[in-house]
């Protein structure tokens, strides 16, 4: 599999807007984003509800379209593609933690981190034995004949980062992973991911409002009513 | 995706509610099972009737007649020439005679009965099968007229007799007054024979009107030249046609039994339609639960929809899913509904044999499940489930991800 180098822009995205339509109001969430993520960054996109952010990784995710603009993942415009196309892309390039982890509750808690593998066409076995070295890894190996039901917040949040890294993607994406969760619980996450980019050479990019994960990544934007306000790269 | 991880993710699913998918599964079992019970008794009294028109082979037998006609005679040379028509394997005749009968010895009065002089091949394609005893004896081709041999009763004949346990009759001597009636005897005369001693060897069940039945080659001897009528069995029922013509050519009347069959289907084919029909109903009630079921799954899992889509999961996949969840139930109900069907129709048919031997029948399958009909109700349920998965399985193809994520 080709992995993205250092140097290399993993997300290009230009002057990108969103509009919504409420009524007879029109909404612009998204005021024209440039911005180019490189691969290996762990980039923190901070800001206060409604700026933005969750509109800007739907996008990304492929599962909002723009209103105007491009974004390119790896030199590839993903709304060239059919929906399924953009399940593709997302199965193969990106892993996703949500705020609220979703489940598929009648699956065990290791079934559901070897969905993603069975998805794109693996057989279970091969999937189940993948899905257990990812939970050995990130040692979470005790959750993982559980129901997700059976988990607490933190349980299920690591679960959530162990689906997310399953099939290798380059890019993995965690919104407000550390909502829901206690102090102890919050920095599990954090560090899970801090070593997902520092080991793995992973992207990541982590949408937060705790200004506590401030300093964590290697670049931070700051996004305010749609716009990029500031990007600070840290060494 | 792969298959057995899709089976086995669709049962998850399904056990999930347990209670609910029992539920409509058992309504797929009764729909399916009332189709069975209900068109396999139709089939079983279809069947039964047709016995009783046919007693077997009959589709590929043409009876033969003369009609009215006092110029056409079926005797030896025509049955010759009937037999050597290229379709025809064998032709069977048998002689309408007449007979006064009694119980060897007694003084009562003789009764009036029919007096077939036929073979057994022609008792066996006209249904009347041995019911106690056996068949005919050969007998010397010298048989004196005093001494015709054995002959073959049926239960008609018994109860004007007065003898109720058929199988005592076996064995039991008659004493007959047979007259053959001018139109059969050679000398263009009716002859009414001396009277003769018989001995009871077989006897068929029929209760319409007393017959007597003796081996035809018993009636050599008194001179009979002309038979009243001839069975041909024809290679095939494709040459069923050609066969009947080129009889017809020679001058006698044919008959069919697969044209009285023909209406008999007809009659059975529109009877099990409106018995099938009844079990449709329920069928289609328990594919209107399965649909509730189905949609109330998907509204209940919307989010986990939402969760396979950002996964990456194609609509197809995603299809995939519903619909072998429909499947399985389709599966189940289909099989279980058959068992169910087969074990209610037997439980009912050894009912009515027990009310039926009480009252002196006989027992007997009322019902009939043909292998092709068993097979088409199964494929049919399936279809059925699958259809009504079609759309809630659709539906969730249309799930808007980012709507669901929105929400939350």
């Amino acid at each position: 599999m080709h992995k993205a180098e250092k140097s290399e822009v993993l997300i290009g995205i230009e002057n990108l807007k969103k509009d919504f339509v409420v009524g007879n109001e029109t909404i612009h969430a998204l005021r024209g984003i440039d911005l180019e993520i490189m691969a290996q960054e762990f980039l923190v996109i901070f800001g206060p509800s409604g700026c933005g952010k969750s509109t800007l990784l739907n996008i990304i995710l492929g599962l909002d379209r723009p209103t105007h603009g491009k974004i390119r993942i790896s030199d590839r415009d993903i709304f060239t593609l059919s929906d399924d196309g953009r399940g593709l892309y997302r199965s193969r390039k990106i892993g996703m933690v949500h705020q609220m982890p979703y489940w598929v509750k009648t699956l065990t808690v290791l079934e559901n981190i070897a969905m993603p593998l069975i998805i794109r066409g693996l057989k279970q076995k091969s999937a189940t034995e993948r899905a257990r070295q990812v939970v050995i890894e990130l040692g979470i190996e005790e959750l993982s004949d559980h129901y997700p039901t059976q988990l607490s917040g933190g349980q299920q949040q690591r679960a959530g980062v162990a689906r997310a890294i399953v099939a290798d993607p380059w890019i993995v994406i965690a919104d407000e992973p550390t909502g829901n969760l206690d102090s102890k619980g919050a920095q599990e996450v954090i560090n899970m991911l801090s070593n997902l980019n520092k080991l793995q050479k992973k992207t990541i990019i982590l949408v937060t409002h705790n200004e506590d994960y401030w300093e964590i990544g290697t670049r931070r934007i700051e996004m305010k009513d749609g716009k990029i306000i500031r990007d600070i790269k840290h060494g | 995706m792969d298959r057995g991880f899709l089976l086995k993710f669709a049962g998850k699913n399904l056990s999930r509610h347990r209670l609910r998918t029992t539920l409509t599964v058992s309504a797929m079992v009764i729909g399916v099972s009332a189709i069975v019970f209900l068109v396999a008794f139709a089939f079983g009294i279809e069947r039964l009737v047709s016995q009783e028109i046919t007693g077997g082979n009959a589709f590929e037998l043409v009876d033969i007649g003369t009609g009215n006609s006092q110029i056409i005679k079926l005797n030896d040379e025509s049955v010759a020439k009937i037999r050597s028509l290229g379709n025809v394997k064998q032709v069977e005749v048998i002689s309408n005679l007449a007979a006064k009968i009694k119980t060897e010895g007694s003084t009562s009065e003789p009764i009036d009965v029919s007096f077939f002089g036929t073979t057994a091949e022609y008792m066996n394609w006209s249904g009347l099968q041995i019911y106690k005893g056996k068949g005919f004896e050969p007998t010397s081709p010298n048989a004196s007229s005093a001494d015709l041999g054995n002959v073959v009763v049926n239960t008609a004949l018994l109860s004007k007799l007065g003898i109720t346990d058929p199988a005592s009759a076996v064995g039991k001597t008659l004493s007959a007054q047979i007259i053959i009636p001018k139109e059969i005897y050679g000398n263009g005369e009716a002859k009414a024979l001396e009277e003769n001693i018989l001995v009871i060897t077989g006897v068929v069940k029929d209760e319409a009107a007393p017959n007597v039945y003796i081996n035809y080659k018993n009636l050599v001897a008194e001179n009979i030249k002309v038979y009243s009528q001839a069975k041909a069995s024809v290679s095939s029922r494709t040459a069923i046609d050609t066969t009947r013509k080129e009889i017809e050519n020679l001058g006698f009347k044919t008959e069919y039994v697969g044209d009285t069959l023909a209406q008999v289907e007809q009659i059975f084919g529109f009877f099990k339609i409106i018995l099938g029909g009844f079990g449709l109903i329920a069928l289609i009630v328990a594919s209107l639960g399965m649909f509730n079921t189905l949609t109330i799954s998907l509204l209940e899992r919307t989010k986990e929809v939402a969760l396979l889509k950002i996964l990456g999961m194609k609509r197809r996949d995603i299809l995939k899913v519903f619909l072998s969840e429909s499947l399985i139930m389709g599966f189940l109900g289909g099989v279980m509904g058959i068992v169910f069907g087969i074990i209610l129709s037997t439980i009912t048919n050894y009912v009515l044999n027990n009310m039926a031997i009480k009252s002196g029948g006989d027992p007997t399958n009322v019902f009939y499940f043909p292998g092709w009909f068993m097979a088409t109700v199964f494929v049919f349920s399936v279809l059925t489930a699958l259809l009504t998965g079609l759309y809630p399985a659709y539906r969730a193809t249309r799930v808007n991800a980012l709507d669901v994520l929105r929400y939350e």
